[in-house]
């Protein structure tokens, strides 16, 4: 099961001031927990100008969770987890930040940091996210298998 | 049992035939007894004996049919119509029955519905009421009985029998424990068990005390005509999300035979990870379920 309270709190963990917000979603794109700077001026103006505070977060949620769909559709050679060197991670350098994307359990996680992050740090602190993510979230996931 | 027009069938289409209030007018008396049964938890099921109250039925029952009737009863409900003239006939009626039962089924449970309490003013309910239970819990000594107020046009109905029926379930202590988990994994304010087809309570969690203590009532009442509404446009009742600034509101299929209810206010957590934490404890649930058949 998914304790929403705790995830935000290791989600909120990766934060800094070049990365801003972390998420969980599903495959399907629905936001499941996240966590994000006080001062998030990720994207646009119109963004920020949003009553519900997780709005942002579930846009980046339905965008990215396309983007390793369309990915893991046309690729899908790529993605075997029986391979050595399989694909497990999306980066996304964007005009205004950085996205990396990856899964963890039938999930997925995404990390979001302005221009000036690094892109070795996002993936480091991707890495530690999966690897805790995976043990605790292996009975989570679609609704097709429960 | 009960005395004939008390409401006896009345209640019993209600909840188990998906009868509104005011179909029970065309009712006719009930002749001799009436036999159904409701599947209910999985293989639990409820054996109803609805009694014709007419006087000649009553004596037969209590003389020359005591055994068929009486043997073997695990709850007997007996239904007062709170308006009845005849006091006195009714009690030498449910004394007979009380009689019979503590030779028959000694271990039966004893439930009083002090019924059609929508006749009386409401500031008079509670006294009308108390003033019965009381003679009621006397005249029934050395049995134990629990006794309802209830009336077919409000939630008190609902009430009384969900009562009833939680005190039938099986293991209902491994679901409650269950369901106190599953709440405060999921941060939930409340969460509510129903039973599938009569959306009666099953069992509850309650971690944010709620100001009124009929909720549970109301909304069975509710979904159940919203249920009746879907299935005459020829679609099934699946699952509904309800929300506004203060809550949001899940109700889902948690089992083949049940229905969950999940309230949630704190407003950062995501709808989605709720729907997935219904989703796990399904298989949790449905494992209780299969135990409680085979008692
Ligand atoms: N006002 C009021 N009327 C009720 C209530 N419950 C039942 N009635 C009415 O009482 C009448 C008799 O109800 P029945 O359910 O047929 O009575 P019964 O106990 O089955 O009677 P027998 O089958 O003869 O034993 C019906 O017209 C119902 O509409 C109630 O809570 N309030
Ligand atoms: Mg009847």
């Amino acid at each position: 099961m998914l304790k929403p309270k705790i995830i935000s709190e290791i989600l909120n963990q990766v934060l800094s001031s070049s990365i801003n917000t972390a998420l969980l979603f599903s495959q399907e794109g629905s936001l499941l927990s996240y966590a994000t700077n006080k001062c998030n001026n990720i994207g646009s103006p119109i963004l920020v100008s949003l009553r519900d505070p997780s709005e942002p977060s579930k846009m980046i949620a339905a965008i990215s969770s396309n983007v390793w769909s369309v990915y893991k559709n046309n690729c899908s050679f790529w993605f075997e987890q029986n391979q050595d060197d399989y694909l497990n991670m999306i980066f996304l350098d964007c005009e205004e930040g950085k996205v990396i994307i990856s899964q963890a359990g039938k999930l997925l996680i995404a990390l979001v940091g302005n221009n000036e992050t690094e892109i070795g740090l996002l993936k480091m602190k991707m890495n530690t996210l999966v690897k805790y993510f995976n043990n605790s979230l292996q009975y989570v996931g679609d609704s097709s298998d429960n | 049992m009960g005395k004939s027009g008390s409401g006896k069938t009345s209640m019993r289409s209600i909840i188990f035939a998906n009868y509104i209030a005011r179909d029970t007018r065309r009712l006719g008396a009930t002749i001799d007894v009436e036999h159904s049964h409701v599947r209910f938890l999985g293989n639990l099921v409820l054996n109803l004996w609805d009694c014709g109250g007419q006087e000649a039925f009553m004596e037969n029952y209590i003389a020359s049919q005591r055994n068929h009737i009486f043997r073997d009863v695990e709850v007997m409900i007996y239904v007062f119509d709170v308006e009845s003239r005849e006091f006195d006939k009714d009690m030498h009626y449910y004394q007979s029955c009380l009689e019979a039962i503590l030779q028959n089924s000694k271990d039966a449970k004893i439930f009083c519905l002090i019924h059609k309490m929508d006749l009386v003013q409401e500031e008079q309910r509670e006294l009308i009421f108390k003033e019965r239970e009381i003679e009621l819990k006397q005249r029934s000594l050395p049995l134990e009985i629990t006794c309802f107020k209830t009336s077919i046009w409000d939630e008190t109905l609902y009430m009384a029998w969900s009562s009833i029926i939680y005190s039938l379930i099986p293991n209902v202590r491994m679901l409650e424990n269950s369901l106190q988990n599953f709440c405060s994994i999921c941060e939930a304010d409340e969460v509510v068990l129903f039973e599938r087809a009569t959306f009666l309570v099953i069992s509850h969690s309650t971690k944010k005390p709620h100001h009124d203590i009929h909720r549970f009532e109301k909304i069975s009442n509710i979904i159940k005509q919203f249920k009746l509404s879907c299935s005459k446009s020829q679609t099934l009742f699946q699952s509904m999300e309800v929300k506004n600034s203060n809550f949001t509101a899940f109700i889902d299929v948690l089992t083949p035979n049940t229905y969950i209810m999940v309230i949630m206010s704190d407003p950062t957590i995501q709808s989605a990870a709720t729907a997935i934490n219904i989703n796990v404890a399904r298989k949790h649930f449905e494992k209780i379920e299969k135990m409680a058949s085979f008692r």
